[in-house]
This record gives structure tokens, sequence and C-alpha cells, in this order.
């Protein structure tokens, strides 16, 4: 992968809420590229900061209660994170769009959607009306919404869940934007709804040789769409890898986990292996590597108990926090360990 | 997602206490609170703050008691009442630190029925059993005369029904701190008097409409259908009545008296209640934990009472609040008009329109203080009130 | 086996051609323009000890079944027999026994615990309703539920926000477990909860099957959980069951086509991006205007002219496996 590739870098960024409670760092240190025309999967469970990533990526985090505190976001050779506001927003929704996982909620209910989607190609692209309604259709056909000519005189409510999902979409794409966020695009639609949606955002990348920023928590959606995906946990990324290499083999106790803790069509079996215990809190967030308490390995382990791993590559192309990992300790940490920490 | 052992094991936070801790965050919603209370505490103890009789007065060489002597029924009925809410607020305190937050809502549920009752009672027993007694002993000539020594006077040693031609329409002196008013009376006496009036009008007339419109309400809400048809078309009925000049109507034809008052206010501002609480029922019937009640077997009253009713009764509260004020206002405007309480009981409201003489002379002190306390006492339960509603909400759409 | 689904007994929950239409209405004077036909003849039985998996789609008319069995919603026609009693005619007595007997464990783990009681109240109600129980004895019961879902003892005072959606979840079930019920239906408990957590809960219900004998009505929209969970699948589509058979059996030997798009839908992390099958195109139809004759043949790859026609009865295959398909032989 060449520098030329990356469409999106991020290093170290953190983001943390204020509270009455204290401060929740929603985000610590997370870094990770999206090259150009591939899908990069962030996943993990609800409140692991995987969204708020994504709304920093937009500088959409509402301040107050948040803020980014640290790190940068490049795209291409911008640095979002110093852009004033006005130019932000001639990138927001033109080179970066976002979908939004509550289609019901995320259109206007007092537009038709063709003056949803006129309005956001005519501020950026400078079109005239009309020719703002005629790209309307036509994204409206593209993102395959049958009789579009009709559909454009449309408000939200006269359509279904996925005919929404559509819409947002084609919103989002209407001003060929490089980079697409999807946050959980699918969670409120129906599986075979899912499946259509998921199909059609790939369809669009290959022929708008488009980035996705896919945001899930389903793990099955990732292992089919993602081409490379980061696993977050409590705020931080713990394990990066190439989408199939994750799934043969996970490095990270807490992907591993998640991959045996799901049900799966034909696998026979009596119990379901778990990960004990609950995703701890932002404000209560434990000492050292935060899996620790529910991890299999580094429960009895002092160094896992008192020293937060950062991510590191401890194999090409395989990223992982975790101290128990193979190659993840230098000689001088081995050596420092045994003295340390005693084993 | 909360670290369970984190948590000492001490009694639970009920709901009450969570609004209080966000009510009381904001400085003015103290302030007016405070304020409130101070005005009850007025109201409560009026005749030992200004009355005509004094505490203790020597005659013939014996020490005689003649403020306690003259308390009336309705005097005890309010010492009484204002006791039980004493006794009541430390069983509230009392409660947080002693019963199981379980249970708490029962308890208090309890106390609250069995002192109302003893309340109940002990007023219908004082007014059968105490004996009507006048005392028309003029104190202060007895001591001017020298019948009498060693007297101690409330702060404001005049009665508020007292007449007294000789000092009418005096504006404020260092005798009458506010002024008198067209037969003499001490203005700031009637003033304390008549904050008896606005908080008893205020509190019962809201108390009835309350209750009216949680009722109706509940019912439309929890069966819907035909009966919520029927039902609201009947509320609306009654809100297209404009209900000053029914009010205005009515009280031409009853005697005047607090009494009907409070019930006339009482009936016909029940209907906002009534849609607050159906507006919430009807939302609540398909939530999952009302669904989880009913698929429990729960008996009707606990499903309405128990799960629904505190749910949807933050809109009342915030609402009952704002309905006191708003009662108080009627009061007075009632009886700026006439239609009010019955000479010599004071109220704000008669006290207002007695600002401009018979003479036509305009009497700005019975303008400005009855016409202050008015607009005080309003601000504050209308600070208050948003104040509650600010408290009730951000809980509630935490907790739900 | 044989006699037993012979003899009725044997069931614990027997389902017949339940109907619950839901009447739309316009207008001032409230006029029934058409009916939502929400389920729209569902046959079933479950045997004592056993779970059956209802899966389906929003608005498929699962969860509207499961209430229609506890009465919450009332049944527009068909018969529901729970040990040979016929609910829907129950008296009052009955019912009042039939609502100890069947408890519903509901989805959305947020909603459906009253934010303001306690634990205890809400674990407790019942059993001081039902049985009487109070004081001590309550408290006690009351943790001894706790326990035996998971919860430490100690949190009976506390509200339900502040608990984490798998906790509360669990607070859900110890509620449905207080009058010792026989048949527990679970109407998407799992579906709002994390990955991690689901696992927990799915397990924690499977022991205390073991444990407790229950019987479970289990609707889910996710069939891989459902095929883990249950022993009988019943597929749902547009207020119908389109298919039934053994959860090994289903997903060894889908007939359905509507079975196999639902199974193909399922992302799965063995699959890769470069291996996996394309779905068909179309949407669920409205429940208000469904399609004429077989409810799946607008978006089925083997309709025909009979499919758009006629409505295809339930037929059993093998064994007890049933297909409504004209295309299935």
């Amino acid at each position: 992968m060449s520098e030329n590739d990356v469409l999106v870098s991020i290093k170290n960024l953190g983001v943390s809420f204020y509270s009455e409670d204290g401060i929740a760092k929603a985000v610590q240190d997370v870094s990770f590229s999206i090259s150009k025309g591939k899908t990069f999967a962030l996943v993990g469970e609800s409140g692991c900061g995987k969204s708020v990533t994504a709304l920093s990526i937009m500088k959409l985090i509402p301040f107050p209660p948040g803020e980014i505190v640290s790190g940068s976001i490049y795209f291409k050779d911008k640095n979002l994170l110093e852009l004033s506001p006005k130019r932000m927003r001639t990138i927001r929704g033109n080179k970066i769009a976002m979908i939004f996982q509550e289609p019901m909620t995320s259109l206007n209910p007092v537009y038709s959607i063709g003056d949803q989607i006129a309005e956001a190609i005519m501020l950026h692209q400078h079109k005239t009306d009309e020719q703002a309604w005629a790209d309307s259709v036509g994204v409206l056909k593209q993102v395959g919404i049958s009789d579009p000519e009709r559909r454009v005189y449309e408000y939200p409510h006269q359509l279904s869940g996925g005919m929404r999902q559509r819409v947002m979409i084609a919103m989002a794409i209407s001003c060929r934007p490089e980079l697409l966020i999807a946050d959980e695009p699918t969670t409120a639609l129906d599986v075979t709804i899912q499946m259509q949606i998921l199909d059609l955002l790939d369809e669009l990348q290959e022929q708008n040789d488009m980035s996705i920023l896919l945001i899930t928590h389903d793990l099955g959606i990732v292992a089919e769409r993602a081409h490379k995906v980061a696993v977050m946990y409590a705020s931080r990324i713990v394990e990066i890898a190439g989408c199939r290499a994750l799934f043969d083999e996970a490095l990270h106790p807490y992907t591993q986990g998640l991959l045996k803790s799901l049900p799966r069509l034909g696998v026979n079996k009596k119990r379901l292996d778990t990960i004990p215990g609950s995703v701890p809190e932002p404000l209560h967030f434990p000492e050292g590597c935060k899996f620790h308490p529910r991890c299999p390995l580094g429960n009895k382990d002092n160094r896992c108990r008192s020293v937060e791993p950062d991510l590191r590559e401890v194999k090409p192309g395989r990223f992982a926090a975790c101290w128990r990992v193979q190659g993840y300790q230098t000689e001088k940490e081995r050596l420092e360990y045994g003295t340390k920490f005693g084993k | 997602m909360v670290n369970l052992k984190k948590k000492n094991q001490q009694l639970g936070l009920s709901y009450g206490e969570l609004v209080w801790r966000e009510f009381k965050k904001s400085r003015v919603n103290i302030i007016f609170l405070i304020f409130i209370i101070f005005l009850f505490c007025l109201a409560v103890f009026a005749p030992f703050l200004a009355n005509d009789k004094p505490f203790v007065i020597r005659i013939d060489g014996q020490l005689r008691f003649p403020i306690f002597k003259s308390l009336t029924v309705s005097n005890y009925s309010v010492f009484l009442a204002a006791a039980a809410g004493l006794i009541q607020l430390l069983l509230i305190y009392r409660n947080r630190k002693r019963i199981d937050p379980s249970i708490r809502g029962a308890v208090l549920f309890r106390q609250i029925v069995v002192i109302a009752t003893i309340v109940a009672a002990g007023i219908i027993l004082l007014f059968i059993f105490f004996p009507r007694r006048l005392d028309a002993t003029d104190y202060k000539s007895m001591l001017a005369s020298g019948g009498a020594t060693d007297a101690v006077f409330a702060p404001i040693p005049y009665g508020y029904a007292r007449t007294d031609l000789e000092v009418r329409e005096e504006p404020p002196s260092r005798r009458h701190w506010l002024g008198t008013d067209d037969v003499g009376a001490d203005v700031l006496c009637r003033l304390i008097h008549g904050s008896r009036i606005s908080l008893s009008v205020g509190f019962v007339a809201v108390g009835i409409s309350s209750i009216i419109g949680v009722f109706i309400g509940s019912v439309l809400g929890y069966f819907g259908g035909k009966v919520d048809f029927i039902g609201m078309r009947f509320v609306e009925i009654m809100m297209a009545i404009p209900s000053f000049f029914l009010i205005i109507t009515i009280v031409a034809f009853f005697p005047r008296s607090l009494f009907n008052i409070m019930i006339i206010i009482g009936i016909t501002s029940w209907t906002q209640n009534a849609r607050f609480i159906r507006a919430e029922f009807l939302k609540l019937r398909n939530q999952d934990f009302v669904q989880a009640a009913l698929s429990l077997g729960l008996p009707l009253r606990s499903i309405l009472f128990r799960h629904m009713l505190p749910n949807a009764i933050a809109p009342v509260l915030v609402n009952a609040t704002f309905g006191i004020a708003g009662a108080i206002f009627i009061e007075a405007a009632l009886s700026f008009l006439g239609f009010g309480v019955a000479p010599p009981t004071p109220s704000w409201g008669q006290m207002l329109s007695l600002g401009v003489s018979t003479t036509g002379r305009f009497l700005w002190w019975l303008t400005v203080f009855p016409g202050l306390a008015i607009f005080l006492i309003v601000l504050a339960y209308n600070l208050v009130g948003e104040g509650l509603r600010d408290a009730l909400d951000p809980r509630l759409r935490r907790a739900v | 086996m044989e006699q037993n689904s012979e003899n009725k007994n044997g069931y614990l929950l027997e389902v017949d051609n339940l109907k619950t239409y839901f009447a739309v209405k316009r207008g001032l004077f409230r006029k029934t323009v058409g009916y939502i036909k929400a389920v729209d003849g569902v046959t079933f039985r479950i045997r004592s000890g056993q779970s059956l998996g209802l899966v389906g789609e929003s608005g498929c008319g699962k969860t509207t079944t499961g209430r229609t069995i506890t009465r919450l919603v009332p049944a527009t026609e068909g018969q529901v027999f729970f040990e040979g009693v016929d609910m829907l005619n129950a008296t009052a007595k009955q019912l009042l026994q039939l609502r100890r007997d069947i408890s519903i464990i509901f989805q959305d783990p947020f909603g459906s615990l009253n934010p303001r009681m306690t634990v205890a109240n809400i674990v407790g109600e019942s059993l001081k309703v039902h049985k009487n129980i109070t004081g001590t004895e309550l408290a006690n019961r009351v943790k001894g539920l706790l326990e035996k879902v998971g919860l430490p003892s100690d949190s009976v005072n506390w509200y339900p926000h502040e608990f984490s959606g798998g906790q509360r979840q669990r607070i859900g079930i110890a509620r449905a477990l207080a009058l010792e019920p026989k048949l527990v239906i679970c109407d998407e408990p799992v579906s709002a909860l994390d990955v991690s957590i689901q696992s927990q809960i799915l397990n924690l219900l499977k022991d205390l099957q073991q444990e407790l004998g229950l019987t479970y009505l289990f609707i889910a929209h996710d069939l891989a959980v459902v095929a883990f969970f249950c022993d009988v699948v019943a597929v749902m589509y547009l207020g119908k069951i389109v298919e039934q058979a053994e959860a090994k059996e289903l997903y060894q030997n889908p007939m359905h086509p509507y079975t196999k798009v639902l199974m193909s839908a399922i992302p799965d992390t063995n699959v890769s991006r470069e291996g996996r099958r394309k779905i068909g195109k179309g949407e669920v139809p409205s429940a208000l205007n469904p399609p004429s004759g077989c409810p799946f043949h607008p978006r089925c790859p083997l309709a025909d002219t009979k499919c758009s026609e006629q409505m295809p009865m339930s037929e059993k295959k093998d064994g007890e496996h049933f297909v409504a398909c004209w295309k299935c032989d």
C-alpha cells in the first residue's frame, strides 16, 4: 500500500466528553487509515467509541459536552481538525458524506425527498434548481428506486424503511463524495433488506471509486463487506487487520471472544461461548488494559492489570494492543516485565 | 452500565430525591421556594403576628392570655393542618433514612392517608365541640384607662376586622406601616390575614382540579376507543366555556363564601390536567412495562396507579404550580369585582378594589402593597413550577 | 412420537388457526376502512420442556402472535389451548391462573421495566399480588430470583436506569420467572443487546430451561439465534407460517423459498467479500394490502400464475416438516 493510496489518515485521535460526573474519554489514541476505493470497517459494541470516531471525521462532535482533545485527521493533504468551520462545510456533505442508522428520523418529514436531495446538490455543486432536480432523479435511479420521476415528489412517510435508507444513500452520494461514512446503515432494517442495501453500497463503491468507512456491531457484515477491519473496545482500537486475516486468526482475546460468542447456522452447540462481565463505562474504566477484567488471559497478569497496551504491529499488516499476543513485547520490555512484575 | 461493586450498599435514592437534587441546583428555585414557605408561615401564624388581643395582660393583678382565648375554630384547624404537614415532612425525611426504598412509596401513601384522616376528623370534631366565644373586650382602652397593665401585644397590634374611623385612609406611617383602608383597618394586618385566603384558594382549587383531571384523564387514556372519543368531546365542550364568566355567573347565584370559590375554580379548571394525563396514558399504554404488568395479571388498580400514573404525573405536578398561581389570580379578580369573600374577611383582591376610595381619592398604598403581594406569590409559584419542570424533565429522559 | 402427537395433552400449548386483525379506522366517526391481518391463520404446537422459535422480519406478526396468545391483544378467530384449557374463552379465574403459568420476556430492556420502581418491586410485585407473599419472605424470594439470573442480590433497591442493558434484561427474566411459569414467551430477548451480552443471556435462558423445566416460545428475527436456541422453528411471513420444522432439519433442508432467502441473508463471518451470494429484490408488502395468493409470490424466484392466485396450504412433507408452498414437492 503506497502513501498515495491513502485517502484518510487518522493519528492519535482523542475525544473527551465533559459531564458533572467527570471526563469521559470516549475515544483514546485512535489511529488508522482508509485507502482509496476500499471499505474500512470499524466494529465494536455500543459505547465503544466507533460512532464518535466517525463524527470526529465530520467534525460534528457536539461542543459542549464533547471536544476533540488530540490527534490529527488528514483527508488527502488537509488536516480536517485545523480547517475553519467554513472550509469544513465545503468538505462535509461534498467530499465526505455520512449516512445514519435511523432512516426514520434522518429525513425531514416536511420536505419531499427531491427537495432534500436537490438542496445538497445546489449547495455544493452550484447547480440551478432544474439541474439539481434532474440530478436527484438520476441518483434515485442509481440507488435502485423504481419510478424515480414520481418518487422525487413523495414525502419520507410514504416510503418504507429500506426505501428511506436508499434515499439517505442517494443524498449522501449525490455530490460524489470520496469518503462515505456509513454509521450502522442497516441495523434498523430487516435482514433481507439489509443485504440489498449493503449490495447497493458495494455497487456504488465500484462505480464511483469511493471509500467507505463502515461502522457496525455485526461481525458477519464486516466479514462479507470490508477490506480492512479495526476492532474497538472501550474507546481504543484493540486490533487492526485485513478482513480475511482477522476472521481466520483473531489475535486479540476480545476479538476471539466476540467471534466465539456468535451463534452460527449449522454449528450445533449446547451452549455459546461467552465473554463474562459487561463493557465498562467510560467514567469507570479499569486500570491497565481495559479488557483485563473480562479477559481469560489478562485476568491474572500483573502487566495487563497495570499498564495499558498501545496498538503495535505484531506481524506484517497485523496490529494489536495486547501484552499477551505473540510478538507484541519488545526485547527490552520482556526483560523489564520479568524483573518488574515477576512471573 | 453501572459498576455494581462501586456502589455501597446504602438504601437507594427514591425518585423524589432525584428530582429534589436536580431542583435545588438552581438558586432561584430555592429562593422562591423559601419565599413560598415563608408566606405559609405567615398565613399559619397570622393571629400571632397581627392581633388586637395581647399575648399577656395583667388585669386586676391576674395574668391573662386573651390571644389564645380569641382563637377561632378555623384558626385551630389551620394549626392542626400545618402541624400535620410538618409531621409528614419529618416522616418523609425519616423514611429516607430508615425505610427500604422498595416499600417507601406504599409507606408514604399509608402515612398520608392516616394523617389526612386525623386532620379531617380533628377539624370536624373542632367544629362540633369547640365553644363559640367572642371576646369583645377592648384591651387597649383598658390599658389606656389603667384597668390593666403589663400587656405584651403581637408585632402588629390590630385586628383585621377593626374599624376605626378616626384613622381611615391614612397613608403609611409609624403606627400603620402600610397605611389603613377605608374603615381604618391596618393594611399590613389585613395583608397577613389575606394570605390565608390566597394560599388556601390556590391549594384547594388545584387539589380539586388535579384529582378530577387525573381521574378522568387516566380513564380516557387507559380505555381509549369509544370511551376516549366521547370523553374527549366532553372535555372539549368544557374547554370551550369561558371559565371566568362561568365562575362569575355561578358566584352570583351562590352565597359569597371561600369554599364556593375554591370548588368552582376547581371544577372548571381540570380539563388541562385531564388532557395531559390522557396523552401520557395513551403513550404508556403500549409501553412494554405496562404490557408486562398486564401479562403478570396484576389488578387494574395497580396497573393504573402504580405503573402508569407515576410515569404520567410530571406534567400535572408542573401544571399544578401554575394552576395555584392562576387560582390566586382568579380569586383576586373575583374579589376585586366584589364577587369574592364577604368582608370583613380580608383578601388581597378585595383590598385592591379599595384603592380608589368613595371620595375619589387614589390610595396608592392600597393598590401597591396587595398588588405586590399578588405579583410576588404568582411569580414565585410560576418560577417554582418552571424549576420543577426542568428538574423532572432531564431525569425523565435519562431514566426512561 | 406418533402417539404423542395423537394425544392432544402431550402439548403444553396448542395454537390453532389463530387470527388477529386490527381494524383501520378513519375519519370523524372512526369508520372501519380495512383490516391489517397481523396474524392470519397461525397453527403450531409446543411440547412441554421444548422451545419453539418464531422467526420472521419486522411486521410479519410474530410479536402479535405472542401477545395474542397471552391475551394482551384480542384474537379475531382461532383457538389457543394451554394444558387443554381454552385460553381465548377462559373465565376470569382461569385467566388469572394462566397469567401465572405464562409469562413474557420483552425485547427492549429499557422500555420494559417501570422506571419509577425499584428492582425489588418490579420482580416481587406479582408474588405479592398472586401469592400474598410479603415482608422478609418476599425479600428473600426476590434475592433468590436475582441470584438465579446472575445479578447481585444487594441490587434490590436500585432503579432500572442504574443497570446496563444486559443486566436489565436479567431483571426482566427474573420478573418473568417470579411466579414459576410453565411457558415463557421470549419476545426478541436479545436483539437489543450487544454481541458479547447476547450469548450470556442466551446461555442463561438455556440453563434456566434445564433447571426449571421451562417451555419457551422464542420470537426473533435472527435465524442463527433461533436455530441455536430452539428445538422447532417456524418461519413467518406476512401473518402466516410458511415453514415449520425441527431446527436441524430446517437449516439442513430448507424448502420454502423465503426460508432460503432468510438463511442466505444472514451475514456470516465465514464468508468473505468475494464468496458471498446475491439476494433477491423486493420488500415485505404491507399487511394492510397483502398480495393475492401466496404472500411471498411477488418476491419469489419460482412463482407462477398459480402462486399469485391461490393461497398454498401448509403441508406435511417428511416427518414434522411443514411447508406452505406450491413449488415444494
